[in-house]
């Protein structure tokens, strides 16, 4: 009998494995190294690993870093782009944005697709979709002769204004495909039929540069599925927060970039509403970066826009995450002015921190937590490193000797600078955007994230920290948590004086035939399937701004159509603080939307191994540095010998084989139903 | 240092990240396009003696230095006694920098009762009346003629909007009653800043924050001045030139000329070998030569940046009142960002690449794109309704000493602000672009090369009226150390009723009628190169063909490249080592011609010195 569901991660490091009993909830896991360029024999161990037979997989979940990486790493499939005559370069001056001000020394991405690999066409229509120049056939069959001289592998299609009628694109694409059998080519009218031609075209392109690569790999990976007898589904995660069929990932391989810290938001939210907390702010800080996110109401913010790199633009609707270069292997240095700088570089996997003693000499986050005691000496790294309190302090000497200070001030001064670039960056994800952080509880993630989360919420205003039982397996656990989920639209272009409710009730009609039929393809039954509607409204003549609102069921009338004009009011002068009256300006419904998403049998609840009954006791202590206090003699836990219900006074320290929780005095944690370390500042 | 340096690092970051974020709400809020599309828009703090502090990362280069004279000025002239609540409106070009569409909020900030700050912020609104659509009025003779001049008045008291105020406003100017929302963004920006900076204050401490700002000029200044040290002294001279004065384009073209002086760790900047301030818009106020100095000194010196007081006080800049960089009321201001301010900052950073040749060759940078504001105006034929907008292009950067410039980027003093995607302007005007590729070989050429520029020519499909107000079609880019010009900023149109003729434009057109199907012509500049482009690796040249960036002419004239293709058809272009060597060989004897325009190469440029560094 089939009764598991494997949530799989795979990491650019390690491969995490969750293991769902669907029976009982009763979860196990294994994390084994990850196998580049591939991945899959990594995975497949990891399936090995949990010991359970093929057969009795019910369900296989997979978030992958392979379209991210393949995209930063730039070994993607040579792409070729079809544009319209004369604009061949959409796609090379991008937004011609820059990053910082004063800077003439930094340079753009190197985009996805070369300058001669971009090849016009003769083609044209106007912004309403009526053919100005009719695709020239003729000249597209010498052009695909030129694609096979260049060695094309994948092509990506992109007309201006295809996002309202996509014909030429469709022609095109059948001609190439007649031309050039076996190459992948997708058109950005079926990739992303929105308004824009920069932000279409790149996601396109990034689409068509990932095609071939995800084709081999998920063939591949399908193949040895069978290979050891497995005959159920697998489920791609992507990055709205939401898993795809294998199909659907062919088609928009795109999608899957930046997944697994999509998915690791939707655990922090999972996580916070088993904990009775629908209000959470996660924070996942790994060796090199922090990601922060936000979710309200048990759901993650979505953002419309995606820069996988600077100019590198991928717009489907995300998961807002923000990174930023702040880990544990942050590089700490002091400046010509003398002033103490953490970050934004790292010393990454290698060399690592100094402590780790593979050659590492620049002092970092870690070593600093190292030499303050709050990561113990005999922590182990992936099984076997032993940390080394020697190393760190040579290295920290780079930065103690020009300040002047003793070890133990420089090493917390580094932590205070970290903690303040975090800082930033939650005030990013929520302030910036409207949201007070007193609100939430943060939800620590990633090796480093509970060693500085309490602290940075005691900073922030922040009253509660969940540390859920496996930090390190955010991703994964968002894998078994993520729904069949899908994003369509469709441009509309109506305004308040001007709109059509045929046009409007078609659209709504047409993406929700489209979402069905998506869902059903994927296997959801009827009665599973959520359909909700969306309309983006703006002043007329923005592209940026403007809201997202929600809309009603079934057929709209105008009454309808004119309520959302007013939410439109309502909404924008409270969140905007002022609203313009219609005789000023008109308001555009831009897009409609739906997003489809396939409901569960049961969510999952997982139980984790059980919690122990007998009264604990710290297993050591040791002497660790806390700012307002200095050197404290500090009992030291081990996180599974604390049972439900129990609380621990600060300071402590709480260590785990994936973590290591820091209580600093004045706050204590309680281990909650879920065996969550329940945190409470002050 | 007061602070600790801990300390230091973790409250200066919190003042520079709050005026980000002030900055991105004011993007998010405003409803002019200028603001929430284009960018045009700056937050900063200042002390309570009005001494800037902190910038958003992303604002506008011009605006940040007239921060200080705009706080100044209401400290002056404002009489009555600053409330908590109270906050200023402000946009006088002369005692304040910039033009009048650059419209100031600023808003002092207390703390149990004292004094102890000032939020400024900048928008550039869409319109501030005038004689033209957009207020950009390249034959303005005065600034009268150019839009409404706000003198500081208090347009919100306890926070409350004086509406007395508000109207003066929008009945003096196109779509005036729209700015109530972009007034409310800056006022908005302000309460945040406020906010922030006073949970900063109530943490902390007067005496640590007020150490802190004291603690940031110092440590800018000590910075800056140690490493002007590491400098050798002496002067440093260049100039640049303005096509013309367009009121009298028969007169010789206007000079900007700056001598940079170092001795020790003081630097001067004398610009009083500019010339007079001409009739028309070009030049620019006291308060903005300031800015474009600390903006060219800053991209020299990246590591100072956000601008602050520290920077300012450190340097010493030297005007005659009535010349081209120190216009005094009423010469006309609007245009003096693509007027002087691009010279200015050009030339600053060309001394700097002179002082830094032998010490560190890596801050110097030949001239990029130089702005252009193309304004259209008129019915739209489909709705009736009037519109205008303005068209800028991206262009092509300077070459840096040890890579080439990039192509498609905004003005060097632009943070935050992008291109205008063509789907949505072709929604809401009456156009149909023909283009949007890179003009070929419009780089300027060297052993580094500069990036090309934009061509986003487009069709009209309705009557309009246009109006340019530009520069650089004639003095181009310039190129340092034997590097040439880059190549021009063109507008023309091609008309309907007579296709075959092209009828140039130029930069300071205003009033053109286009009727339905001309077509309007609108290129962008290159930017300069570095270095001789006769010793670039023949294989660059190779991939620059390639990639259709210059062409196999260009390849052979100027860079003494010749090409061959492989045989078979579609056969790949090679290098012809041989007929390369001959040809490099022959036009090294054939001096290059000295000069401003397009190809030639900058007289003054020329004089530096290439260091020897390989290409990234």
């Amino acid at each position: 009998m089939s009764r598991y569901i494997l949530a799989i991660d795979v990491g650019g490091t390690f491969t995490d494995v969750i293991c769902y009993d669907t029976t009982n909830g009763a979860v196990t896991t294994a994390k084994v190294p990850s196998t580049p360029p591939d991945f899959i024999d990594g995975m497949l161990d990891g399936i090995t690993a949990l010991g359970h037979a093929p057969r009795d997989l019910r369900l296989i979940k997979i978030g992958t870093t392979i379209a991210t990486n393949t995209i930063i790493m730039r070994t993607g499939a040579k792409t070729a782009l079809v544009t319209t005559a004369g604009f061949t370069d959409v796609i090379h001056a991008a937004r011609a944005a820059r990053p910082t001000l004063y800077d003439s020394d930094w340079d753009p991405a190197p985009s996805l697709v070369t300058r001669q690999d971009t090849l016009t066409i003769g083609e044209r229509l106007t912004y309403e979709g009526e053919v100005v120049e009719p695709l020239d056939e003729a000249g597209l069959r010498k052009l695909a002769a030129a694609l096979k001289a260049r060695g094309a592998e994948a092509v990506a299609i992109s007309f201006l204004h295809s996002y309202i009628n996509g014909a030429h694109e469709r022609r095109a694409r059948d001609i190439l495909n007649e031309e050039l059998p076996g190459r992948y080519v997708c058109v950005s009218s079926e990739i992303l039929p929105e308004i824009r031609e920069f932000e279409r075209t790149s996601t396109t392109v990034a689409n068509a540069y990932l095609g071939p690569v995800l084709e081999r790999y998920l063939s591949a990976l399908l193949t040895k599925l069978e290979g050891i007898g497995y005959k159920g589904a697998v489920l791609i995660t992507h990055s709205g927060g939401g898993v795809m069929s294998i199909e659907a990932a062919r088609r928009i391989p795109a999608r899957i970039c930046q997944s697994g810290p999509a998915a690791g938001v939707v655990a922090g939210a999972e996580i916070g509403k088993a904990a009775g907390r629908p209000n959470v702010i996660g924070l996942d800080v790994g060796g090199t970066s922090a990601d922060v996110s936000l979710s309200k109401n048990g759901n993650p913010m979505i953002r419309g826009e995606w820069n996988i790199e600077f100019n590198i633009v991928i717009n489907f609707p995300s998961v807002d995450v923000a990174t930023i270069g702040a880990g544990g292997g942050s590089i700490a240095r002091v400046d010509q002015g003398g002033v103490l700088k953490v970050g934004p570089d790292s010393a990454g996997a290698r060399p690592g921190p100094a402590c780790y003693g593979r050659g590492g000499v620049e002092p970092t986050v870690t070593d600093a937590n190292l030499i303050l005691g709050r990561l113990s000496p005999e922590t182990k790294l992936g099984g076997r490193v032993v940390l080394r309190r020697d190393l760190a302090e040579s290295a920290l000497d780079k930065v103690a000797a020009p300040l002047g200070y003793k070890h133990d001030e420089a090493a917390a001064g580094i932590l205070r600078i970290m903690r303040a670039n975090m800082a930033s960056a939650i005030r990013l994800v929520s302030v910036k955007r409207g949201h007070d952080p007193r609100e939430f509880a943060l939800v620590a993630f990633g090796g480093a994230g509970p060693l500085h989360a309490v602290e940075l919420a005691r900073e922030l205003g922040i009253p509660e920290v969940i540390v859920p039982y496996y930090p390190g397996l955010g991703s994964a656990l968002g894998v078994l948590f993520v729904e069949v989920k899908h994003d369509f639209v469709q441009s509309i272009f109506a305004t308040n004086r001007k709109f059509d409710l045929a046009t409007i009730n078609d659209a709504f009609r047409k993406l929700e035939a489209d979402g069905r039929e998506r869902l059903r393809r994927e296997g959801v039954p009827a009665d599973r399937i959520r359909l909700t509607r969306l309309f983006d409204v703006r002043f007329y003549g923005r592209v940026s701004g403007g809201l997202t609102l929600p809309v009603r069921d079934g057929a709209l009338s105008e009454a309808d159509i004119h309520e959302i004009f007013a939410l439109f009011h309502k909404r924008h002068a409270e969140e905007y603080g002022y609203t313009l009256p219609e005789d000023l300006t008109d308001l555009e419904l831009v897009n409609a939307r739906i997003s489809a998403e396939g409901l569960r049998e049961a969510p999952p609840a997982p139980n984790f191994p059980k919690p122990p009954s007998t009264r604990p006791q710290p297993f050591a202590r040791r002497s660790v540095y806390f700012e307002d206090s200095g050197r404290v003699d500090t009992p030291i836990w081990r996180r599974d010998t604390l049972p439900i219900g129990h609380t621990v006074e600060g300071p402590a320290i709480i260590e785990q084989n994936d973590t290591t929780t820091l209580l600093p005095p004045g706050t204590r944690a309680t281990v909650d139903s879920q065996q969550n370390l329940l945190c409470t500042i002050g | 240092m007061k602070l600790d340096p801990v300390t230091f690092e973790v409250l200066r970051n919190a003042l520079s990240s709050m005026c980000d974020e002030g900055s991105e709400m004011i993007a998010r809020l405003a409803y002019a396009a200028t603001i929430s599309e284009g960018h045009d828009h700056s937050c900063a703090l200042l002390t309570a003696e009005g001494r800037l502090v902190a910038h958003g990362n992303r604002d506008q280069a011009p605006h940040i230095g007239s921060f200080e004279p705009s706080v100044r000025v209401v400290r002056q002239w404002i009489e009555e006694k600053f409330e908590p609540g109270d906050v200023y409106i402000f946009n006088d070009p002369y005692s304040g920098g910039t033009h009048c569409n650059d419209v100031k909020l600023i808003r002092p900030i207390f703390h149990k009762g004292k004094l102890v700050a000032f939020n400024s912020s900048t928008g550039h609104w869409p319109d501030v009346g005038g004689a033209l659509p957009g207020s950009f009025n390249p034959r303005a003779l005065d600034c009268y003629s150019e839009g409404l001049r706000i003198p500081p008045m208090r347009i919100f008291k306890k926070d409350q909007l004086d509406k007395t105020v508000m109207q003066l406003i929008s009945f003096n100017m196109r779509t005036g009653r729209e700015r109530v929302a972009d007034i409310y963004a800056q006022h908005r920006a302000g309460r945040l800043i406020e906010e922030r900076l006073l949970e900063l204050f109530n943490r902390y401490g007067d005496n640590t924050i007020q150490s802190l700002f004291a603690d940031i000029f110092d440590y800018t200044e000590e910075m800056f001045r140690k490493q002007v040290t590491e400098l050798p002294d002496g002067s440093f001279e260049f100039e640049d030139f303005s096509d013309c004065d367009v009121m009298h384009p028969k007169k010789p073209r206007i000079r900007i000329h700056c001598k940079m002086t170092i001795v020790g760790d003081k630097v001067t900047f004398d610009f009083t070998g500019s010339d007079k301030a001409p009739a028309g818009p070009f030049g620019f106020p006291r308060a903005s030569l300031e800015t474009a100095v600390y903006d060219g000194t800053l991209h020299c010196f990246p590591h100072l940046a956000p601008l602050n007081h520290g920077l300012a006080r450190s340097l010493s800049i030297i005007s005659t009142p009535g010349s081209c960089v120190d216009i005094q009321e009423p010469t006309p201001a609007s245009g003096y960002a693509s007027g002087a301010y691009e010279k200015v900052a050009a030339v600053t950073m060309a001394c700097w690449a002179n002082a830094f040749s032998t010490i560190n060759p890596k801050r110097m940078y030949a001239a990029g794109i130089n702005l252009a504001n193309l304004c259209i105006g008129g019915v739209h034929p489909k709705t009736g309704k009037q519109f205008v907008n303005y068209l800028w292009n991206e262009g092509g950067q300077g070459a840096r000493s040890y890579k080439d410039g990039n192509s498609f980027q905004m003005m060097i003093f632009i943070g935050g602000a992008t291109n205008q995607p063509i789907e949505p302007l072709e929604r809401w005007y009456p156009l149909l672009y023909t283009n949007c590729n890179g003009v070929q070989d419009s780089c300027g050429d060297g052993l580094h090369r500069g990036g090309v520029g934009i061509d986003r020519s487009f069709k009209t499909l309705g009557a309009m009226t246009l109006t340019m107000h530009g520069d650089r079609a004639e003095v181009t880019p310039f190129g340092l150390a034997g590097g040439t010009n880059g190549g021009p900023n063109t507008l023309a149109v091609r008309r309907a009723a007579s296709p075959e003729t092209v009828e140039e434009l130029g930069m300071h057109a205003m009033g053109i009628r286009l009727e339905p199907g001309d077509h309007v012509i609108y290129r962008s500049n290159g930017g300069g190169g570095f270095g001789d482009p006769l010793v670039r690796e023949p294989a660059r040249v190779l991939d620059d063909v390639a990639n259709g960036w210059i062409s196999r002419a260009k390849a052979e004239t100027v860079y003494g490249v010749v090409l061959k293709a492989a045989s078979g058809p579609g056969g790949a272009l090679t290098v012809d080592e041989s007929a390369t060597s001959a040809l490099r060989a022959k036009l090294r004897n054939q001096p290059r011609k000295n000069g401003y325009g397009q190809g030639e190469v900058h007289p003054l440029g020329q004089k530096l010195k290439a260091p020897k560094l390989a290409a990234d």
